[in-house]
């Protein structure tokens, strides 16, 4: 967490001689930079000789038949980059040094972190902070990654073949319900670009798990209270129904095994309990609150598209499964958990919308550039503990600006079922085997 | 009584070996005929059906055709053998489980019984100890049958059962006036968990949801939080703490409030929030206090969104989460208002911890359909809300928390309302409500404990011939001190307390003692005293000019009123000067104008036609009927007017009874031949109220058309009569209650004001006059 750390500036913060226009979203633990800036790329262009200058009885034979030229095209990008607070200040001080473009003099800020490290911002970059509220940002860079990115939400089931079933995009995103699980939870509706409403929330939330955790286990670390919760055994801290009623309580249509009284057995009993249970009971109430909420709200308002997110979900297959479970039970299949693949950015795209109204972004297209993003997952702590330390320290999203606006072929017969490709790798777990292979196989040639 | 186990031992510990104040605790066991046990986590209902025989006051006229005997008394009191049923519901902590079962084994005489039933999650622990020791068949019955069963069952036969908990304003405790439709409504049992159970009759229920966030997690929790194992420590605790240092408030996050999504900086935004992040430590009260909250919130919001969803608006809490604890109900209140902007209200209940016990009981005696019986909370057998409190009073909670009573009893007759009433849900009988009333209450408290000697005399002087009359009424003294001195620390014990209940009260104790009526002799005496005086009286005012008569004729009525042995001023008048008489009492009164006075309305109305059928709520024996209503109804029965009156069916004070009234009547046409045609003719009619009150309740109770606590057969007769006039006599009736009644025609509400503190209240002296004639307005409610 050393301040002087040195970052690999050409990885993270890309392009940066050119940035134009800077948001920054600074939550709990977790700093969201993002920034427009113009890339000089080289392209390709054909171009056709000229046939025609000599009459051309005899075709020269030789002569290929047009040109190939390579040329700098300038375009635009969006760079996001996600890292911990505890870079902040690094971070800054590199941004300070590599920034050359000057006519930038405000930079937009939301989060609950923003006017913490107001002072220092604008000590650092010379820029004036202003703030935009959380609320907004997070609904406008909701909307933005539903219409842009394709496969942006997904379902998530742990025992199924993929655990991640991608939603196609949908023209219409509205209505939808976001529920926003960060210290506490917000429930807030969204009815169009600009329309939406906290019609609910509660205190139960990430906050809960992470600071009654610590006080029950003495764990401090919200990621390692997590993994006490995935190796632990509710039913020796729940009480269940069973264990009031000798097996399912039938009349009610409540089966034995339902949770009748999260923690308690621990009200009746002397023993001593395990982190791992306690923690995976809290997970377990927790989530199934903010499901129970989440269906109720749902429901009240005619709602069926709910998407989670807050730092309680980001990346974290633990809770993404409770949070599944819960509204399964509770909306009987009704109703699915929607996650979101850039969930932790939606602030600081907002906070950047925002501050770029003027130049239409919605007007344009824009497409997710996959060599410079990070992708989902790359701060699971399950998946690679030792590839996490670092790519869990940065984490990026690039997004490339099209010149064009892109239209759907008039003569599809439903636009809206239309899926371009025939086999989702996802879930074809053969299928993707082969193809992997067979690309990593090619890269040496050059076929 | 076979029972005489040592009163009260002192023991306070879990002993197995406590030896139980039988008489106290488990009454009429000996008569016990239905039994239901209902066994929760800690705590054990016990439910039973017995009959208790109860002496009662009759009075029976002597045959006077014979001859007649100038020194013999009017007519014949002796006191006989009733027998009335009676509910009884007894809680008591599991541990004393065994103790109790044993006790029942050797007490019970009544053998006839064979089956107990059963419900509550501890049924199925206990089912083979209570099969052994009672020798009856466990039966076991649904959970949430019973629960709903014993739910509706209070919810429609005790009044005030429901209340609103506000723990700022000047009364704890709002009672909610019983309303004849009970469904729909939403109960909220937070047991270890939370059943969201949505009721929509008697028998149609559905557990629409639930949450495992519950009693058990606020336990379970808080026991690992604090190393705290106990359920009311742990309450004790959070009442102590703040949750401040502990959850996360908006504020803590924005640095005040978040404005535009319209939440406050006081708001939590993360229970528990602040643990999350700093290494400090949390004490043990603000852990408690911040998991109250989550708790009591979560609930909070889920009960308001299945409310919601199911558009219901009266939503009862329950469960040992609630049960007597002022700290959770104040969190369940303040966040129901949060979550429904004062939409929904938390509505609690008085019995709650019986509901289980009532239905199992029920379900056992379906056949005997007890619903269509109506049934009155005995306050004598009862220990009243609160009296497990631990906040209120440590040490008297040792001991009365251990053993909590219910006791209905069953009236014999099916009450309907006076269809008279104008508007009969709005309808409340009592004028003050002294929960709210803290002077009022702390004056009446005080009044009725400065009678009680008087009465305790009285009482003992009503059974010379029985010497241990000297030692029920010390037991009567103790018993009814005991219940002044409750109330003065929980006036709430009871649901609303009110002139009305502190007088029920007494009867209820006087009756437990077998005073079933101490003025029984003094009535007597009285009545037949007056009855000399009637002719005379009569004669005197015929004399007068018709201007003069009616105005001597209401003087009379209300210088009759004042003999009112119930009364303390007149007590004392009347003790020290017998000779205090008629006149004098006239005299007394005070000049007009009176204290409300329309008597030159109820003139000008005479002077009209005559009333069809005039109904008179009567109120004292003696004087006050013979020589105050009788001469006053005679003059309506010679104008062409139809009387009916209505009197008490049971004792209380010095209130003419029905059967009193009925030889009274004989007597008067015997010697008045206008009250002799009448009688006859059935222009005059006598009926029971069906009341042993002094105060007079015209609310529904059990029949859902009209809430006059009357006689089915009163309510006949004032149909068919067509009654025009209803006229209400006596501070009990008139002042006390009905004062504000709203009647659909004509009334009367006359009353001399004996209490030198209730008229300065009013704003007159001693003896002042209530001479209230009201006509209903012809578009009703304008004013």
């Amino acid at each position: 967490m050393d301040k002087s750390i040195t970052l690999p500036p050409d990885e993270i913060f890309r392009n940066l001689e050119n940035a134009k226009r800077f948001a920054i979203d600074i939550g709990g633990s977790l700093t969201k930079l993002a920034y427009y800036s113009t890339v000089q790329h080289k392209v390709a262009k054909v171009r056709s000789f000229d046939h025609s200058a000599k009459v051309s009885l005899q075709e020269t034979d030789g002569d290929p038949l047009y040109e190939i030229s390579v040329q700098e095209e300038i375009t635009a990008r969006l760079h996001f980059i996600k890292f911990e607070n505890a870079y902040i200040e690094t971070c800054l001080d590199f941004i300070k040094d590599h920034l050359v473009n000057t006519e930038t003099k405000v930079i937009k800020a939301t989060g609950g972190g923003a006017h913490k490290f107001k002072d220092l911002i604008e000590k650092k970059l010379k820029l004036k902070v202003d703030k935009e509220d959380e609320m907004t940002c997070l609904i406008k860079g909701c909307n933005f990654v539903l219409k842009n990115i394709p496969h942006e939400a997904f379902v998530y089931a742990k025992h199924a073949d993929s655990e991640f079933r991608f939603q196609h995009t949908h023209p219409d995103i509205f209505p939808y319900l976001l529920i926003n699980i960060g210290s506490g939870v917000s429930i807030v509706k969204v009815e169009a670009e600009d329309k939406f409403e906290r019609i609910g929330g509660s205190s139960i939330g990430g906050g809960t798990f992470w600071g009654l955790g610590a006080l029950l286990t003495k764990t401090k670390r919200f990621d390692e209270l997590l993994q006490l919760a995935s190796k632990g055994q509710h039913t020796n801290v729940d009480m269940l129904v069973k264990d009031i009623y000798g097996g399912a309580y039938g009349s009610l249509g409540l089966t034995g095994d339902l949770i009748a009284s999260s923690f308690g057995k621990s009200a009746t009993t002397d023993k001593e309990f395990s982190k791992e249970d306690m923690a995976k009971s809290l997970l377990h109430m927790i989530s199934n609150d903010i499901g129970q909420l989440a269906c109720l709200y749902a429901k009240l308002h005619n709602l069926t598209r709910v998407y989670f997110g807050g730092f309680f979900i980001r990346g974290h297959p633990v809770t993404m499964h409770t949070i599944t479970y819960s509204i399964n039970f509770f909306t009987k299949g009704e109703v699915q958990a929607l996650f979101l693949r850039h969930e932790g950015y939606l602030g600081a795209i907002g906070a950047f919308l925002k501050g770029a109204e003027e130049d239409n972004p919605n007007q344009y297209s824009w497409g997710e550039n996959y060599a410079g993003s990070s992708g989902l997952m790359s701060v699971s702590p399950e998946l690679n503990p030792i590839q996490r330390a670092r790519s869990g320290t940065f984490d990026m999203l690039e997004m490339d600006r099209l010149e064009r606006q892109l239209v759907n072929l008039p003569l599809l017969q439903d636009a809206t079922s239309y899926i371009p490709d025939t086999v989702d790798l996802t879930e074809d777990a053969l299928a993707r085997e082969y193809w992997l292979y067979c690309f990593e196989e090619a890269l040496d040639g050059n076929t | 009584m076979a029972l005489c186990g040592v009163a009260d031992t002192g023991s306070h510990s879990m002993d197995k070996s406590i030896t139980l104040p039988p008489d106290e605790i488990f009454r009429n066991l000996e008569n016990a005929k239905r039994f239901a046990i209902d066994i929760g986590g800690s705590l054990t209902k016990l439910a039973y059906y017995s009959t208790v025989q109860h002496k009662v006051a009759k009075v029976r006229s002597f045959d006077h055709s014979a001859k007649e005997t100038d020194g013999d008394p009017l007519y014949e009191i002796s006191v006989q053998e009733e027998i009335t049923a009676r509910l009884h519901f007894i809680k008591f902590e599991n541990a004393y489980i065994e103790t109790c079962l044993d006790f029942i084994k050797d007490h019970l005489v009544n053998t006839e019984t064979k089956v107990i039933k059963a419900t509550g999650g501890g049924a199925h622990k206990f089912k083979d100890l209570i099969e052994k020791k009672l020798k009856l068949k466990v039966d076991k019955e649904d959970e949430m049958t019973c629960l709903i069963k014993g739910c509706n069952f209070v919810l429609k036969n005790i009044p005030h059962e429901a209340f609103v908990y506000a723990k700022h304003a000047d009364s704890e405790f709002r009672f909610q006036h019983t309303h004849p439709d009970i469904f729909p409504y939403l109960l909220i049992n937070i047991g270890s968990g939370v059943s969201i159970v949505k009721v929509e009759a008697e028998d149609k229920f559905e557990r629409i949801g639930g949450s495992s966030i519950g009693g058990g997690t606020f336990w379970g929790l808080g026991a690992l939080l604090t190393k705290t194992k106990r359920f009311d420590e742990l309450l004790q605790l959070a009442s102590k703490g703040q949750h401040t240092n502990v959850d996360m408030l908006v504020k803590d996050i924005y640095g005040g409030a978040y404005g535009s999504l319209g939440l406050t900086g006081d708001l939590i935004a993360s229970s528990f929030g602040k643990s999350a992040t700093t290494d400090k430590e949390f004490s043990k009260e603000d852990m408690a206090k911040s998991l109250l909250h989550m708790i009591s919130n979560d609930i909070g919001q889920l009960a308001c969104l299945y409310a919601k969803l199911h558009n219901l608006t009266r939503v009862y809490f329950g469960g040992f989460f609630i049960r007597g604890h002022p700290v959770t109900m104040h969190t369940i209140t303040y966040s129901i208002n949060f979550f429904t902007k004062g939409e929904v209200q938390a509505l609690f209940l008085r019995h709650e911890g019986y509901l289980g016990a009532i239905g199992a009981f029920l379900k056992g005696a379906e056949e005997d359909n007890p619903n269509q019986y109506s049934w009155g909370e005995n306050y004598a057998g009862s220990s009243g809300l609160m009296s497990v409190s631990p906040e209120l009073n440590p040490i008297q909670r040792a001991r009365s928390g251990t053993f909590d009573m219910l006791e209905m009893d069953r009236l014999e007759r099916q009450l309907v309302n006076l269809p008279l009433l104008q508007d009969a849900t709005s309808y409340i009988p009592d004028t003050v409500d002294l929960t709210e009333d803290a002077l009022a209450r702390e004056y009446w408290l005080y009044c009725f404990e400065e009678a009680l000697d008087g009465v305790v005399k009285r009482a003992i002087a009503s059974q010379k011939d029985q010497p241990e009359a000297v030692e029920r009424a010390e037991k009567f003294r103790q018993k009814y001190r005991h219940k002044l001195q409750t109330l003065r620390h929980q006036p709430f014990a009871y649901g609303s307390l009110t002139v009305r209940s502190l007088l029920d009260t007494r009867e209820h104790c006087l009756n437990e003692f077998n005073f079933p009526d101490p003025y029984s002799k003094i009535k007597q005496k009285e009545n037949d005293m007056a009855l000399k005086y009637y002719l005379k009286v009569v004669k005197s005012v015929e004399e007068l000019s018709w201007e003069q008569r009616q105005f001597n004729l209401v003087k009379g009525l209300l210088a009759g009123n004042v003999f009112d042995w119930g009364a303390k001023a007149v007590s004392d008048v009347l003790e020290s000067d017998p000779e205090f008489g008629f006149e004098q009492a006239k005299q007394q009164l005070q000049e007009r104008p009176w204290l409300v006075d329309a008597y030159n309305q109820w003139i000008e109305r005479l002077k009209g036609p005559p009333h069809k059928c005039a109904l008179f709520f009567v109120d004292n024996s003696g004087i006050d009927i013979i020589l105050g209503v009788f001469p006053f109804i005679r003059e309506l029965l010679i104008r062409g007017t139809e009387v009916v009156l209505a009197s008490n069916s049971g004792p209380a004070l010095n209130d003419v009874t029905n059967s009193e009234l009925q030889i009274l009547t004989e007597r008067i046409a015997a010697m008045d031949p206008v009250i002799h045609a009448a009688l006859k003719e059935d222009r005059l009619a006598l009926v029971q109220n069906g009341s042993s009150s002094p105060c007079l309740d015209l609310r529904k109770l059990m029949l859902c058309e009209v809430p006059l606590r009357l006689d089915k057969v009163l309510a006949t007769v004032v149909r068919e009569r067509g009654t025009d006039l209803v006229i209400i006599e006596g501070m009990g009736r008139a002042i006390h209650t009905n004062y504000y009644a709203m009647l659909s025609c004509e009334s009367l509400k006359l009353a001399v004001i004996k209490n030198s503190w209730l008229a300065d209240r009013l704003g007159g002296k001693i003896f002042s006059v209530v001479f209230k004639y009201e006509v209903p307005s012809k578009a009703q409610g304008q004013h």
